[in-house]
């Protein structure tokens, strides 16, 4: 029976050796940052204790950990960004930030989550416009992102059209004429979505046809004209010029050139004029969540986006940063919604 | 090449070891937990590195990684849950093995099996990087669709006996694949009104509950201890030599990681399935796999850690993610400024060759850490059932839980834990179900797409890769029949 | 030497199989025909190896040298353990997991004549606490509270 007896605790040392080690494992990394960064980290080690440090501003002043839960999975373009700001919004705000991830039918999923969450200030919508716009006009969804309480948006990311380096395809010209004698297809990050929109659009107007192929995302569109799958890609801008190399970009869908890629035409330059949706990225909270929560969440992103490590970061990643706070935000994404209403056939 | 000398000698340095055999340590814990994996530790460790240089950030990663997808085995073994999705295939025989008493020998297989298949895979990331990432362009949406159709093929020769009961048992996990969101046409199918089933089935969650909770409510039916009445016998290194006694699989295993890390898509959950199978259809024992042959230990261990190496070249090359981790893995990369595509190996490639030489290394830490660890662990085979079925089961409600934070998830696990305990019963191969759950989306959706670019089904024979891989596809389908005729022949 | 019953496992399984790929269709009936090409190939072949095992299980068990697969080794067991479980989860949804933790522990132990309690229960109470710590303030993955802990507090 005594064997028995420390069978137990030997099982509960082990549990406990075991988990104890995750957390050295994980504090020690902790302690590590903190002896090596340069910017100031002590708030990545703050338990979330009901007594935080005082803030110098007034207002809202969180008590419990932030969740930031994005629409598409980890490692994704509005993913990273989340990351990428985590621990200067810890730094300002004096609570841990979470970034969770709730991926899946375009945004519904997520979308709908945090429409009917707690307006709090607790849990945050990290999405795609408008991608969330398109996805809630085409799936009758319940929430209606115009709604919504905004805080921030990132950046401004054009669609483009691809093709693959020394394709028979060098202009959008030849890209109308190759639809009248040949098989051509475009790999689209998903039916239903914004940049399937944009190409319907785009097909509408230049007067072609052409095949839909879906991926999941963004990037395996970029692999698809690569690998020869699909003809091209009307896609973000910012996948197609990662791969250099192996892509030229015919034209961007916007009205003014792309700033990290000065000699890709517009298609308005060309000749095309019909209405061009832009990807911007963004954080919103749920609708009701009070003014003074927003404020301090708007100022608290506004501070943590002019640091040099998350312009850096976006400079590299060919991604042009154009901040809007609060009611400019909720502005655009009001038209991104009337807009994306006059297309309401081609989603249905 | 000099780069990749002075890669070296800077990964050699004290403190950089130091940062690979912590990050080696904490990816074996976290891969070891049912839920936790590597996609969630280099997603918790993003942030974490902020302010450290590129290369101890990415040291730590490397080690996260390999420690991970090796970690899952040690619950797969001791106690049938598998910690990774990777790791689902070593419970088919580990956790057998443990119950025989083998638990040693089971736990030093895999943990060699795993540094050797990491190594290779490690050393072909650092030699054949650029030359492998023109070989990722050569597999478009029919080559997918076809390679997906020879692991579903496998099906037919893993049946056993009954090939009616692995046919049934493969489409039904064909079947369950196609709950959820479909890509193609953009319909939620078959998700039965609910919202927490329109992404389909989380795989986790599945493997989680039909061989991890499924065995703790047999261990109590049956009130014993996982070893049962045999004492705990043999060692580590029975297990550590069996990898190199049966070299054979351990390589064959190796090379079907490395290729199938490449391909996007593929990914571990298929290779340690795929090296399982295709170990039992070449072994002259096979009928002993699933009852505890240290062989399909092996296979899978070395499959999923080789498919790390080469996983990682896609994401390199082309931004293009080999599967979940790598993705977060190139987040971490892109937050230190290491871009992926093409200026990567002049632009970085000091720092790019240190975590190559890292991922090596890792291996040996794999090694030098699970050596005294293991000891340990596997005492768990002797403790009473009264303490382990609980224990088990919570783990495995944390592990459902901790994948999307839905209680449904539990409820799900506890569906398919009882579906499992009965299917085994009546001795239907969950091999298969497991084959058709994790390959049957991938041959859907690029058969699609494949007939949408093409307008018909001529891409099954006019590609030179898919052409072969069809042919391979017959030979694995029709093999079983031949071998059954040729049976009855020479009776 | 008692005579085992068939319990025929192998056609009721194939039969439950069946029968879930069945609601499946059901549930999407109204889907169009584009969306449900390939699953309709799919639940066809399950209809037709189901039908294949069962008149196989049926066939083979009137032979002579057949051996009943038996489902339970120890009914009472069996039954005991999954309405633990499912207990455990209800309880989980109420009361939150530390709580239904140690409360399902205690439980299993103590039916399954598990001799040294107390030592036990402290130990649940200290592993169920270290859990959470280490997941919830240390990883920040979220583990249930509890709808009626929620509601109270």
């Amino acid at each position: 029976m005594k064997k028995n007896v420390k069978r137990i605790w030997s099982l509960l040392l082990v549990f406990m050796m075991v988990l104890s080690l995750a957390a050295c494992g994980g504090g020690k990394q902790k302690t590590d940052t903190t002896d090596k960064t340069s910017t100031d980290t002590e708030a990545t080690t703050v338990d979330t204790t009901e007594d935080t440090t005082a803030e110098e501003t007034t207002g809202w002043i969180p008590a419990k950990p932030i969740h930031i839960v994005n629409q598409s999975e980890a490692g994704s373009g509005t993913d990273l960004f989340v990351r990428t700001l985590q621990p200067w919004l810890q730094q300002e705000l004096g609570v841990a930030i979470v970034c969770d991830s709730a991926p899946g039918s375009g945004g519904k999923i997520a979308a709908t989550q945090l429409w009917n969450a707690n307006p709090d200030g607790y849990a945050l919508l990290a999405h795609s416009s408008p991608l969330t716009t398109v996805t809630e006009i085409s799936k009758d969804c319940e929430y209606h992102i115009p709604d919504f309480e905004h805080i921030i948006s990132f950046d401004v990311t054009p669609y483009a059209v691809g093709v693959k380096k020394g394709s028979d395809i060098e202009s959008i010209d030849d890209l109308i004429a190759a639809t009248r004698t040949q098989k051509v297809s475009n790999a689209n990050s998903g039916l239903g979505g914004a940049q399937y929109l944009q190409s319907m659009i785009m097909k509408d107007a230049l007067g072609i046809e052409y095949d839909e192929v879906p991926y999941n995302g963004s990037a395996p569109c970029g692999l698809a004209v690569m690998n020869g799958d699909t003809t091209i890609t009307v896609v973000a801008i910012d996948t197609l010029l990662n791969n250099s190399a192996e892509i030229e970009v015919l034209a961007v869908l916007a009205d003014e050139r792309y700033e990290a890629a000065p000699d890709v035409p517009t298609i308005k330059e060309l000749g095309y004029d019909f209405p061009c949706l832009t990807m911007r990225r963004g954080i919103v909270a749920p609708p009701g969540t009070p003014p003074e929560v927003v404020d301090r969440l708007i100022e608290a992103f506004a501070v943590a986006v002019e640091t040099p490590e998350f312009q850096e970061y976006a400079a590299n990643t060919k991604v042009m940063l154009d901040i809007k706070l609060g009611d400019e935000y909720q502005a655009i994404n009001q038209e991104y919604y009337d807009t994306v209403m006059q297309y309401v056939d081609y989603l249905r | 090449m000099t780069e990749m000398f002075q890669g070296l000698l800077s990964a050699l340095a004290p403190i950089n070891l130091l940062y690979m055999f912590v990050g080696t340590f904490v990816g074996i814990v976290i891969g070891a937990l049912p839920g936790l994996g590597a996609t969630t530790g280099i997603a918790v460790l993003i942030p974490l590195t902020f302010g450290m240089e590129p290369a101890k950030a990415l040291l730590l990663a490397a080690g996260i990684y390999q420690g991970a997808i090796y970690g899952g085995s040690i619950t797969a073994v001791l106690l049938g849950i598998p910690g990774t999705p990777t790791n689902t295939a070593t419970c088919f025989d580990g956790y057998p093995l443990s119950r025989k008493g083998r638990g040693y020998e089971a736990l030093g297989a895999s943990m060699t099996a795993s540094a050797v298949g990491g190594f290779f895979s490690s050393l072909c990331l650092l030699l054949f990087t650029q030359l492998i990432s023109k070989l990722v362009l050569f597999f478009g949406a029919p080559e997918q669709f076809m390679m997906a159709m020879v692991g579903l093929g496998v099906i037919a020769a893993s049946s056993g006996e009954s090939l009616a009961k692995g046919v049934l048992s493969g489409f039904f996990g064909l079947a369950v694949a196609c709950i959820g969101y479909d890509a193609i046409t953009g319909y939620d199918r078959f998700t039965f009104g609910s919202v927490y089933l329109m992404d389909g089935v989380e795989f986790m969650v599945v493997a989680v509950g039909m061989f991890g909770l499924s065995q703790a409510i047999v261990l109590a039916e049956e009130a014993r201890t996982i070893a049962g009445d045999t004492k705990l016998t043999g060692s580590l290194m029975d297990g550590v030599k069996a990898v190199f006694k049966y070299w054979r699989i351990t390589l064959q295993s190796t090379v079907l990681g490395i290729v199938l890390g490449i391909t996007p898509g593929a990914g571990g959950s298929a290779a340690c399935m795929l090296a399982y199978t295709t170990a039992q259809n070449g072994a002259e024992d096979k009928e002993t796999f699933g009852t505890g042959n240290i062989k399909g230990v092996i296979a899978p261990e070395a499959a999923n850690n080789a498919t790390i190496g080469t996983a990682i070249i896609p994401t390199l090359a082309f931004g293009i993610p080999g599967s979940p981790t790598a993705a977060v893995l190139m987040g971490l990369l892109m937050i230190h400024n290491i871009i992926p595509g093409p200026r990567l190996f002049t632009e970085s490639s000091g720092t790019l060759y240190t975590f190559f030489w890292g991922l090596i290394f890792t291996c040996f830490a794999l090694v030098i850490i699970g050596l005294p660890l293991l000891k340990f662990f596997a005492k768990v085979t002797i403790v009473p059932y009264q303490i382990l079925v609980p224990a088990i089961t919570i783990l495995c409600c944390i592990g459902a839980y901790s994948s999307r934070g839905y209680l449904f998830d539990v409820f799900l696990m506890i569906f398919f834990a009882i579906i499992g305990y009965f299917l085994k019963k009546a001795k239907y191969p969950l091999v298969c179900f497991v084959l058709g759950l994790i390959l049957g989306p991938t041959a859907e959706t690029n058969l699609m797409r494949s007939h949408i670019i093409y307008g018909n089904l001529s891409f099954m024979y006019t590609r030179p890769i898919t052409l072969g891989l069809l042919i391979m596809l017959i030979v694995v389908t029709a093999s079983p029949f031949v071998k059954k005729y040729k049976q009855e022949k020479s009776k | 030497m008692k005579e085992k019953k068939n319990s025929y496992l192998e056609a009721i399984m194939a039969a439950f199989i069946m029968f879930f790929v069945a609601a499946m269709a059901i549930d999407g009936f109204d889907l169009p025909m584009d969306a449900i090409k390939y699953p309709i190939f799919v639940f066809c072949i399950v209809a037709a190896a189901g039908i294949f095992v069962i008149v196989q299980t049926i066939k083979a068990s009137k032979g002579a040298d057949y051996k009943p697969v038996q489902p339970f080794e120890n009914r009472k067991n069996f039954l005991v353990i999954c309405g633990l479980i499912i207990g455990y989860i209800i309880v989980m949804y109420l009361l939150g997991y530390i709580i239904s933790s140690i409360i399902f522990a205690i439980l299993t132990a103590w039916y399954f004549k598990y001799e040294h309690m107390l030592a036990f229960s402290i130990g649940v109470a200290i592993a169920s606490l270290g859990i959470y710590y280490c997941f919830v303030k240390l990883l920040y993955i979220f583990l249930p509270t509890g709808l009626l802990l929620n509601k109270l507090f």
